[in-house]
């Protein structure tokens, strides 16, 4: 057996590389850790069974979403303002609307998604606390914006709560501006 | 990720989209489906990676968890096998990831011996073969994750680099150490 990646590789070794496993199921059920976790972490709402968000649930589930997505907004701004070395050069400008109507939200996905990679990148250089701050913002924002997709996904015409989910997406997207900004002034 | 060309899977596992859809807009039951659906691969990844069944089952929790919050964002330019894959592998290179960069920058000197008798010893199988789980889990850790993520799950160096943030000449080098460690015990 022979492979063009790795031309040097004992033939021995490649035959028992290809008879690995490619599954290996754990010795255990880990699903109600997992379960258990998402529940008490609060990561999102995780739904014992079926979601099912009625039209009386609604407006509170958005409200709880927005009121998150505000309170995060809030907050991480200032820890933003007050841990960054050089507040001055911070941009701070709104994030101004990359689409309209069905293919917004995609526009706004792909943007936070490369925002995303660059913070990630540039956070391994911060420290573990920094990080856990951003990673914890972060993972409220994004379980903001899974409620209230959740909410689109069953109400696909509501213009209300599409442009809900598109300020949220916004409000991400500001918020991993500023992050990569001061990820960037510690990289420095 | 790159499969790899000699423990590629033939054929990725089925991504149900109706699950993948439901679980993006909130649904437990789908994401629960998921998680059935690739536990298997995401735990022989994490066993190879952690050389530790404990540790490994810590890394699916976490990675599940974390694949969780962040499902609104994949968009389906991979599968979602896949990209719980590389998602996995980024969970443990940033646990902790101090200590994993140094694992991986630790090379001992030409001729150093610091794992050739543990790989050998205790990992022969019945016949004699190898036992290759059990002396890959005996490598040191830059030497195991580096031969893990290239030889077996088909990770470019640049690729390993990249995510581990270590130099591409650092992967290289090993790749090259864990080979040798397992030739030797080949050859006992």
């Amino acid at each position: 057996m022979t492979d063009p990646r790795m031309p040097d590789a004992d033939p021995r070794l490649l035959e028992h590389i290809a008879r690995l496993p490619e599954e290996i199921p754990p010795a255990r059920d880990l699903w109600p850790a997992i379960h258990a976790r998402l529940e008490a972490e609060r990561v999102a709402p995780f739904p014992a069974a079926t979601t099912s968000v009625t039209r009386r649930q609604l407006p509170w589930a958005l409200l709880a979403a927005a009121a998150v997505v505000l309170i995060v907004g809030t907050a991480t701004a200032t820890w933003l303002l007050l841990g960054t070395r050089q507040p001055a050069v911070m941009t701070a400008q709104r994030t101004p609307a990359p689409g309209q109507a069905e293919d917004g939200i995609a526009s706004y996905e792909r943007s936070a998604e490369e925002l995303s990679l660059a913070l990630a990148r540039r956070s391994a250089r911060l420290d573990a606390s920094t990080r856990a701050v951003l990673e914890h913002s972060l993972s409220t924002i994004d379980a903001a914006i899974l409620e209230a997709r959740a909410a689109l996904a069953k109400n696909p015409s509501n213009v209300g709560i599409r442009s809900f989910v598109e300020a949220a997406f916004r409000q991400k997207i500001d918020f991993l501006r500023r992050a990569n900004d001061v990820a960037s002034h510690w990289e420095t | 990720m790159r499969a790899s060309p000699v423990n590629r899977p033939a054929v990725e596992p089925f991504d149900a989209p109706s699950d993948l859809r439901a679980a993006q807009a909130g649904d437990g039951d789908a994401f629960a489906r998921l998680y059935r659906a690739n536990v298997g691969r995401i735990h022989a990844l994490a066993l190879r990676l952690t050389g530790d069944p404990r540790a490994a089952e810590e890394l699916v929790q976490d990675a599940f968890v974390r694949a969780w919050r962040k499902l609104a964002s994949f968009r389906g330019e991979s599968t979602l096998a896949t990209w719980l894959h590389r998602l996995t592998v980024n969970v443990f290179l940033l646990d902790d990831r101090g200590a994993r960069r140094r694992a991986l920058r630790e090379l001992p000197a030409d001729g150093a011996s610091d794992a050739i008798a543990t790989v050998g010893t205790g990992a022969l199988g019945p016949e004699g073969r190898i036992d290759l789980e059990r002396a890959v889990a005996r490598l040191p850790e830059g030497a195991r994750v580096a031969f893990v993520l290239h030889d077996i799950h088909g990770y470019t160096h640049d690729e390993i680099a990249a995510m581990a943030g270590v130099a591409t000449g650092t992967i290289r080098a090993q790749l090259h150490r864990a080979r040798r460690r397992l030739q030797e015990a080949l050859d006992r």
